[in-house]
């Protein structure tokens, strides 16, 4: 099963896509983390193939934490999602 | 006539004189006596030689010569007896008709001549007894005439005598004729007697001749001894003479100058060495009291004054007999007998006797009283105007007509640098050269004074004493004496201060004047009653006018004729009355042809005597500006509008986001849910048929196995609030937003501040919510305020965004990640206060000053047009009379501080803070 992490400010939005993708439960090992910070030491509990996250977040924004991730997690797919268009 | 010229010696006078001067000429004849005596010489020569010629005559032709001597002075008289008579006849006749007395005495004396004439002429006739008969006879009938002339005369004079008888005046008038014809023939016989006695003589002549040449010799010889002795006698005869007019001329003058003494009108008096008045004068004897000099005499002063006054003159006069030092001039005051005070000018000198003893004194006073007081007006006059001269702050001068001063006061003197006025008179002989400061000037001050005779604030540059120049003003009068300019009179005042004055005040005057004319700006000048005194070209231009002066002209109604909305008139007037100025007033104005535009004034109130008397300032045409600020103001809002679309969008994105998941998973939960309903309904209509199956429980086993039942159970309800949440979020923001912008409001309307805020506060969420959190603490007590909505939340929008900026500057210098703002309203007795505080940056010093200055920004290029807080302040401080002014220390943070007056007053503007 793949793992994804999903990375987002608001907790509302990791509880719509956690709800968005139950379907996909069986498919893949989701966990959710509120912000950069916890996105990191989640990955530090253990490897995720791929991270999903928000850009603009208060303290560490998207692309920082992405930027942490290539470096420490390069094997981890880093994809942006984000409700700036 | 001497006797009488005592009495009445006025009238005399010259007629003494005249004698006087016939005495003088006598004595200048007879000082000529020798020429005299020669003449008498000759004649005695004469005689004697005549004497001669008789005696040989009479040897010879002794009958015949007598005769021929007798005949010609017998003729002579008998001519000069007719002439008399006839003048004597004259005059009786005009006697005895005019009964005049003195044509009388003349008749009387003229007959007396003829008488006279008759008589020599008939002594010369003597040795012709008949001739001698009829002279004779012809002289009684004269005497006879005289007396019956005088006769009638006497009864024609006579007052109550009868009138003269025509038969006498016949008879008169015949013997009168009778006597002429007597006469008549008298001498034409004794002229042809004459003739015959010449004829006879001449005979004579030839003898006679030799004789004579005989006796001149001798003749010769007795002149020179007799006029030798004739000499000595004349010389005898002058001496006698002079000795004679000596005591003549002593008499004339002693009387002389009685006369004088009596009328002169002065007092004169002698008196004898016990003041007893031997001499004195009528005009002293009146002064004195007495009526005649007569009884003056032997008294003394003491008898006419009092013992004090006279006791003075007695001393005076006994120290003089004393010293016998004469008093020339002596001023003296007495008073006379009608009690009034006299001035008298006394000399007396000491009276000496033949052997040179003093015995007494004589005096003369002259009454000068009348001068005296004069005297007296004239010095008080002189010392008024000599105040005048040594005290007058302009300088007074008198001067020749050629420029040499005679007398300067001591002001002129100052005014040109000298010690002294009488150093100045000394310096300056020629005005000319010494004074006049430039030639040409001095030439034309001289020309006028000598055309026109004066001149009237002449001004010119004159040199002082050290050669520096000072700007005079003369006014001067040429003074004439007897048709002739003898000197320049004047005034002389230093304008050298006022030259300048009227110099800086004319570059001034044009300095301005050129300001006020080609001053973009209008400058104006008004009545508070609303009438313009002056505007400038600029000011008429602006206004549609065509010149100042028609637009001054044109409005006679400030109120009505040049405010669009009189309502303001009255503010601004109403602000005079408070404030005496106005700054920055805004209003719209009407134009010539009724258009509008915007105006600033800044005007202030001339007072006089604590009263307004004008308004003076400037008035600018702001349409322009005004459009552009508001466009300008436009073109923020715009710019921070789309700088919020992003944030917004992105705001309203993420509920969107969930709200889709939610939604989503909701669809996919009824679908598991209705398969599982499905299985639960063929259970339940199995149960109702009773065919229910092992197999069929199995099968709803695993179907709600495969749901996840209890998942969904709790994730829906979720699912659904997070959904309602998000759309609450969304029309927060978009109502927000709507708020925000209030584009439907143009005027004040009241507001709820904290409302406001909030709603900006969200709309703005995604500016300050990634750098800092946002703290709120809102008064609830405050009342609804008065504003223009959407620019006061503009300003609360671009404080919170410039709070954000601050703060996120302190996040990228690596300070704390999440900074904090604080949004507070307090209600405050007199305005609503707003603190917008951030832990920001803190503005830099040097930039706080400026930093309320249009297009003025700290910020990077893109991130700020410098317009934030211009128009902050024009918001708040222009259009809702508020105060914007903040608190900041670097590197801590800033506060703004917003007041809103809650009556609608302006309030006093605040300095900006350290």
């Amino acid at each position: 099963m793949k793992r994804i992490l999903f990375v987002d400010d608001e907790s509302m939005v990791l509880d719509g896509i956690r709800r968005m993708l139950y379907t996909q439960r069986n498919r893949w090992e989701m966990q959710f983390a509120l912000g950069g910070e916890a996105a990191l030491q989640a990955c530090e509990a253990s490897s995720f193939d791929v991270i999903v996250t928000d850009m603009r977040m208060p303290g560490m924004d998207g692309a920082t934490l992405l930027g942490h991730i290539r470096d420490r997690y390069p094997n981890t797919a880093r994809i942006i999602l984000s409700g700036h268009s | 006539m001497q006797t009488r010229a005592f009495t009445r010696p006025c009238q005399r006078l010259p007629k003494g004189k005249q004698d006087m001067q016939s005495r003088v000429s006598a004595s200048r004849i007879s000082l000529s006596g020798p020429i005299k005596n020669s003449i008498a010489v000759a004649v005695l020569g004469a005689v004697g030689l005549l004497a001669i010629i008789l005696w040989t005559a009479f040897t010879a032709r002794k009958h015949v010569g007598i005769a021929s001597l007798s005949v010609f002075p017998a003729a002579l008289n008998s001519q000069r007896a007719s002439t008399a008579f006839e003048r004597m006849n004259h005059e009786y006749s005009d006697a005895v008709v005019m009964q005049e007395k003195e044509a009388l005495a003349n008749a009387d004396r003229e007959a007396g001549t003829v008488v006279a004439s008759l008589d020599r002429a008939g002594a010369f006739m003597a040795f012709n007894s008949g001739r001698h008969q009829q002279i004779v006879s012809l002289m009684h009938r004269v005497t006879g005439l005289q007396a019956r002339s005088r006769m009638l005369y006497t009864a024609a004079a006579t007052v109550n005598a009868i009138p003269p008888k025509q038969q006498d005046l016949a008879d008169l008038s015949r013997e009168n004729k009778a006597v002429d014809t007597a006469l008549e023939t008298l001498q034409s016989d004794l002229t042809s007697d004459f003739r015959a006695e010449l004829d006879l003589s001449n005979e004579l002549f030839g003898i006679l001749a030799i004789l004579e040449a005989v006796v001149l010799a001798g003749v010769i010889v007795a002149l020179f001894f007799s006029s030798r002795t004739l000499i000595k006698a004349t010389v005898q005869r002058r001496e006698d003479e002079v000795l004679r007019q000596a005591h003549s001329a002593q008499e004339y003058e002693r009387r002389m100058v009685r006369a004088m003494i009596d009328n002169i009108p002065d007092y004169i008096y002698v008196k004898d060495a016990q003041g007893r008045f031997m001499v004195a004068n009528p005009h002293l004897a009146r002064m004195m009291g007495a009526e005649t000099p007569e009884e003056l005499l032997g008294k003394t002063d003491f008898d006419f004054y009092s013992r004090e006054v006279a006791s003075g003159f007695y001393e005076e006069e006994q120290e003089m007999i004393r010293s016998g030092q004469p008093l020339y001039n002596h001023e003296e005051t007495n008073v006379d007998s009608a009690g009034n005070v006299v001035h008298i000018l006394t000399t007396k000198v000491p009276l000496l006797d033949s052997d040179g003893h003093i015995i007494g004194i004589a005096g003369v006073g002259h009454d000068i009283t009348a001068r005296k007081v004069m005297e007296a007006a004239l010095r008080e006059a002189e010392q008024k105007y000599r105040g005048i001269f040594d005290k007058a702050v302009v300088g007074i001068f008198q001067s020749t007509p050629e420029g040499c001063f005679l007398s300067v006061n001591p002001s002129m003197a100052f005014t040109f640098g000298y010690d002294s006025p009488d150093e100045m008179t000394a310096s300056i002989t020629d005005m000319s050269q010494h004074f006049f400061a430039n030639p040409k000037r001095g030439f034309e001050f001289m020309l006028v004074m000598d055309r026109i005779g004066g001149v009237k604030n002449f001004e010119c540059e004159a040199s002082r004493k050290d050669g520096s120049k000072v700007w005079i003003a003369m006014s001067i009068g040429a003074i004439r004496e007897k048709g002739m300019v003898v000197r320049y009179e004047g005034m002389c005042e230093d304008i050298t201060e006022r030259k300048k004055m009227e110099g800086a005040l004319r570059e001034a005057e044009l300095k301005y004047r050129g300001i006020f004319d080609t001053a973009v700006v209008g400058i104006l000048q008004s009545t508070p009653e609303g009438r313009f005194l002056s505007v400038n070209p600029s000011m008429a231009f602006t206004f549609g006018y065509d010149s100042p002066e028609e637009m001054i002209a044109s409005i006679s109604d400030i109120t009505h004729q040049f405010y669009a909305d009189p309502k303001r008139s009255e503010e601004f007037k109403l602000s005079m009355e408070k404030l005496g100025a106005v700054q920055n007033f805004e209003c719209e104005g009407l134009r010539k042809d009724g258009s509008k535009i915007w105006l600033t004034m800044s005007v202030r109130a001339i007072h006089e005597n604590g009263v307004i008397i004008r308004y003076e300032g400037m008035c600018e045409d702001i349409t322009e500006r005004k459009h552009l600020r508001e466009q300008l103001l436009q073109a923020q809002k715009l710019e921070s509008v789309g700088q919020l679309a992003a944030g917004i969008a992105h705001e309203i994105n993420t509920p969107t986001q969930y709200i889709g998941d939610n939604v989503r998973f909701l669809k996919d939960a009824f679908l598991d849910l209705k398969g599982l309903l499905e299985n639960y309904d063929k259970l339940l209509s199995a149960a109702k048929d009773n065919t229910l199956s092992c197999k069929a429980i199995q099968e709803v086993a695993v179907a709600v196995k495969g749901v996840d039942t209890g998942y969904l159970m709790e994730e829906i309800p979720k699912a659904i609030d997070q959904t309602l949440e998000g759309i609450t979020r969304v029309s927060t923001i978009v109502s927000a937003m709507k708020e925000f912008s209030h584009p439907d409001t143009k005027e004040k309307i009241p507001l709820d501040l904290n409302h406001a805020i909030n709603s900006t506060i969200t709309v703005a969420r995604n500016e300050w919510k990634y750098v800092a959190d946002l703290e709120t603490e809102f008064d609830p007590s405050l009342p609804l305020i008065s504003c223009l909505p959407g620019e006061f939340n503009q300003v609360i929008l671009n404080l919170i965004v410039n709070a954000s900026h601050a703060i996120s500057d302190v996040v990228k210098k690596g300070g704390p990640e999440m900074g904090k703002i604080k949004v507070q309203t307090r209600n405050c007795p007199e305005w609503a206060e707003i603190l917008i505080q951030d832990t920001g940056t803190g503005i830099p010093e040097k930039a706080r000053s400026r930093i309320f200055d249009p297009f003025f920004t700290t910020k990077a290029i893109g991130k700020g047009t410098g317009q934030g807080l211009a128009i902050a302040r024009s918001v708040i401080v222009d259009k809702h009379g508020g105060s914007i002014h903040f608190e900041t220390e670097e590197g801590k943070g800033t506060t703004f501080i917003i007041r809103l007056p809650l009556n609608g007053k302006a309030l006093p503007i605040q300095e900006v803070a350290a």
